[in-house]
Formats: C-alpha cells, sequence, structure tokens
C-alpha cells in the first residue's frame, strides 16, 4: 500500500506546475509501467481522496499503463509481452533489458483558468 | 485552457537522495545490502548469522526497519555491532531519507558492510532506491515456490535470492528447484543462495559472497 505516499509525491509535483492561483488543476496525467509496482486503482483511490479539502478538489486523475516491452540484446528482438518471463521469445536468451514498463512519472498536467 | 507537459518522475525526490546516500556510502568504502522479503522470512536471522559466523572477517553495521517496536535492533545489538531502528509507524517500506537519516547515527563507527533491514513486504520496497549496492531477496520454502511469479518487479529488481528454511523442505510441498526456476524465469542473472538459519547451512558460501565484495 504505498500508492498512498505515491499520491502524495504526484500532488507535490503538480502544486510545482501550478503557474498561479488564478489557475485550476484540471487533469493530472500518469503513466505507470507494469513493472512498477503500482496498483491503478488503488493509486486512483489514494488520488481522489486526499485533494479533498485542498486547492487541488475536483481534479481528475488520468493513469495510463505502459505494456511491459522487453529487448534481447543478442538476437536484438524487441517484444511485448504479458507474462512476466524475461527470456527471448525468438531466440530464448536470457540478455534481457526492460525497455518499457518501470515508468512513474506525471506526464501532463491540465490546467483552466479560474476566468473560462 | 492550457497542458504543461512536465515527464517528472514520482520519486524524483526520494531516487536524488538514494544518490547522495550511494555517493556518501562509497566515499565511505561502504558494501551496502538491502534485504527485502515477506515478514517472517528469516531477514533478523539472517543478519544475526552472518554477524556471528563472520566475525573477524566482516565488520558489520546494521540499519533496522520496522512498522514499530526494536525488536529487531535489541536482537541485533546482543552482538556489540553499530545498529540504528527506523520506525515507519505504518510506513510499508523504508525511503531514502530515512537511511540517510539514519546513517548519520551510526556513520563514525568502524564497519565496511551496512546491513539495511527493510520492512518486510515484497510488493512497495521494490519501487524505493536507498542507496544500496545490491537488493537482497530471501524467500523461505514455507512461502512456496510460486511467489516470484506473484511478486515479479521484487525479483527482477533483486541482485541476489536467498531461499531461506531449507531444513523445513522434507515436511512441505514447495519444490525447491521449481522456486529457482521461477526466480531465474523473472531475473536470469540472480545470484542465489539455500541456506538454513537453524543448521547453518549454506551461509558459508553466502558470507564468501559479501567478503568478495567488501574492500579491505
Amino acid at each position: 500500500m504505498h500508492e498512498l505516499s505515491i499520491a502524495k509525491e504526484i500532488i507535490t509535483i503538480v502544486k510545482e506546475s501550478i503557474p498561479d492561483s488564478t489557475w485550476k488543476v484540471k487533469t493530472v496525467k500518469v503513466k505507470v509501467g507494469k513493472l512498477s509496482g503500482v496498483l491503478i486503482d488503488s493509486l486512483k483511490f489514494s488520488y481522489e481522496s486526499i485533494v479533498r479539502n485542498t486547492e487541488l478538489e475536483g481534479s481528475q486523475i488520468d493513469v495510463e499503463e505502459i505494456p511491459l516491452k522487453l529487448f534481447c540484446r543478442k538476437c536484438l528482438n524487441e517484444f511485448d509481452t504479458n507474462d512476466y518471463i524475461f527470456y527471448c521469445v525468438n531466440c530464448n536468451s536470457s540478455e534481457i533489458e526492460v525497455k518499457a514498463g518501470n515508468e512513474l512519472f506525471v506526464s501532463e498536467v491540465e490546467l483552466k483558468s479560474n476566468e473560462d | 485552457m492550457s497542458v504543461i507537459t512536465i515527464e517528472r518522475k514520482v520519486l524524483e525526490k526520494n531516487d536524488i537522495i538514494a544518490n547522495q546516500n550511494r555517493e556518501k556510502f562509497k566515499e565511505k568504502k561502504l558494501f551496502v545490502i538491502n534485504i527485502v522479503s515477506s515478514p517472517g522470512s528469516g531477514k533478523t536471522s539472517l543478519i544475526e548469522k552472518t554477524i556471528e559466523l563472520s566475525k573477524g572477517l566482516l565488520k558489520i553495521g546494521v540499519i533496522e526497519g520496522d512498522v514499530q517496536t526494536n525488536i529487531d535492533a535489541e536482537r541485533v545489538n546482543k552482538f556489540n555491532v553499530p545498529v540504528v531502528q527506523i520506525v515507519t509507524n505504518g510506513g510499508c517500506h523504508l525511503e531514502a531519507n530515512l537511511v540517510k537519516e539514519a546513517y548519520k547515527k551510526i556513520e563514525n563507527e568502524d564497519f565496511n558492510l551496512l546491513i539495511i533491514e527493510n520492512v518486510g513486504n515484497l510488493v512497495c520496497p521494490s519501487s524505493y532506491d536507498l542507496g544500496e549496492d545490491a537488493k537482497v531477496v530471501i524467500l523461505s520454502t514455507t512461502e512456496g515456490d510460486d511467489k516470484p511469479l506473484k511478486y515479479p518487479a521484487m525479483f527482477r529488481i533483486a541482485s541476489v535470492l536467498i531461499i531461506n528454511k531449507i531444513d523445513l523442505l522434507p515436511y512441505l510441498d514447495s519444490n525447491i528447484e521449481t522456486m529457482k526456476r521461477n526466480a531465474l524465469s523473472i531475473n536470469p542473472q540472480l545470484k542465489i543462495f539455500e541456506t538454513s538459519c537453524k543448521t547453518n547451512s549454506g551461509l558459508g558460501e553466502w558470507i564468501s559472497w559479501l567478503e568478495s565484495n567488501v574492500e579491505k
């Protein structure tokens, strides 16, 4: 259950991105890799719970899951997988690099002006 | 309306402090391991045995992490080594900042191997770099041979796997070969030790590995 601390870090990053008080946060886009160890539903729940009664109240969190993409250093094959098997599907080599799936970052913050 | 593209890592603050820790440990010529596992797999027992059996070979300092109590620090303290307890008060993992503060309390003591015992949890500690050289995951035979497949992030990020409580294998349905095969399918580079803190089996190899990584 570290999603609560992850949500707090996201909120800190979002607050730092607001230019001034004439802007309100509408949506926060977060990218979460399949291998990052973060439960998306739990992250959304944590975010929604802790923005209550703060300047971010009413903002939405939009989480995109990044699938696991592996790269074989031996035969240079790049492939997506749903299984956590780190062998090349082509040559069975174990020299595998994780190309995508470890991500955990805030990609975008959508703001609306108070005058809108 | 306005969209700001920021691309900022959520755990960037933790990563910055972890790198500062790493620099500091390097400067002090310390080999640092972060021991992770589920609760009750034998992290503290392994630390006790490591201290006991490596006398004269390794100089050890310990940072203990727990949700509550200083029971573990008291256990380790009996061996007269520098030890600090971190109580996370509900937090399910250690963060780099907690380790930084804890290390300050023992940094002037004489040791060349720092063992950090993380909070018992196979999920959350995988996301937090503490500045260690290696994550060591312990899996005890009683937990079942399917666990690497259920917690892939942890087994992928670890460099060492210790299969503990092998003395219990005759009484269990767990198959150690299946356990190893499952772990290696997630992380083919894993260095594996098979140990028992009851019979001391396998602990010699484990201590030799630590010795080979510690700067004399």
